[in-house]
């Protein structure tokens, strides 16, 4: 059963490297800030299951897509670059494109570190929304937080991005507190753990 | 409640297995020593504005200024 409604529910897709954690804690708290729910390829650890199956599954139930490919430097020890995020990009374009009903209503972000470098790596998909974060945190948030709330219509207002960035770091510095009573790492989170934390204290920590 | 669930519950007590209401009192544990912590402190200095020649002006927060 999903956990949250298609509607509400953001398919992350980027890369979960230790170099890029902080953007990634950044993608979900905006995302839950911002009132829906992420959703991503670690929240399901059932060796029973395909890979591809279980990202197919998510990414049929969510309506939002965030892409981040800006990993495309070789591995350093594989000297061979990472196509995971684009594949899963793919996925979720192709679910808009040839799926049916709400499949339809797909919704995607694309970003990279720099506006135009796609142009030189993954040049098809020109004409997608695509925003640079420059490696930064504040520069996610801020393009997560205003496209949601585009997408969104207007229904709900949101904290400006700049309060949404100051929200993620007094989270970020209560982690270790959270984490204490409950026994948790706040360096070795499970993505599952993170967002559980996340919902909790935007839910006790309404910014009005 | 079923035996089924009851015997869930028990082992569940016993592995120290945490629900979400132990995170929301983590949670609102933090948040509240934080505004304790807030509400402790020494409120803002003041200085009064424009005081070389009116007598009687206004004393405004430093932060306001």
């Amino acid at each position: 059963m999903p956990v949250a409604a298609y509607e509400e529910s953001v398919f992350v897709n980027c890369p979960f490297d230790a170099e890029y954690q902080e953007i990634f804690r950044a993608l979900v708290f905006t995302v839950h800030d911002c009132g829906l729910m992420a959703r991503c390829a670690l929240e399901v650890d059932d060796s029973g299951e395909v890979r591809i199956t279980k990202l197919n599954r998510i990414i049929r139930e969510c309506q939002f897509g965030i892409h981040d490919i800006s990993r495309t430097e070789l591995d350093p020890h594989e000297k061979l670059p990472r196509f995971n995020m684009p594949l899963e990009l793919g996925l979720f374009l192709g679910a808009r494109e040839f799926g049916t009903g709400k499949q339809k209503e797909k919704l995607s972000l694309i970003l990279d570190t720099e506006r135009y470098r796609y142009q030189k790596f993954c040049s098809d998909i020109a004409g997608q929304d695509i925003k640079a974060h420059e490696g930064t945190v504040d520069k996610a948030v801020r393009a997560v937080r205003n496209w949601l709330t585009t997408m969104l219509d207007g229904i709900y207002l949101l904290p400006s991005a700049g309060k949404m960035a100051e929200r993620y770091r007094a989270f970020l510095a209560e982690l270790p507190a959270l984490c204490a009573p409950l026994h948790l790492d706040p360096d070795d989170l499970q993505f599952v753990e993170l967002r559980t934390l996340v919902e909790e204290w935007v839910e006790e920590n309404r910014p009005i | 409640m079923a035996k089924k669930e009851l015997r869930t519950v028990k082992k569940s007590n016993q592995t120290g297995r945490l629900n979400r209401a132990a995170v929301r009192a983590a949670v609102i544990a933090v948040r509240d020593a934080r505004l304790a912590k807030l509400r402790s402190q020494p409120e803002a200095p003041v200085r009064r504005a424009g005081t070389r020649n009116r007598a009687h002006a206004e004393c405004v927060p430093v932060a306001a200024l």
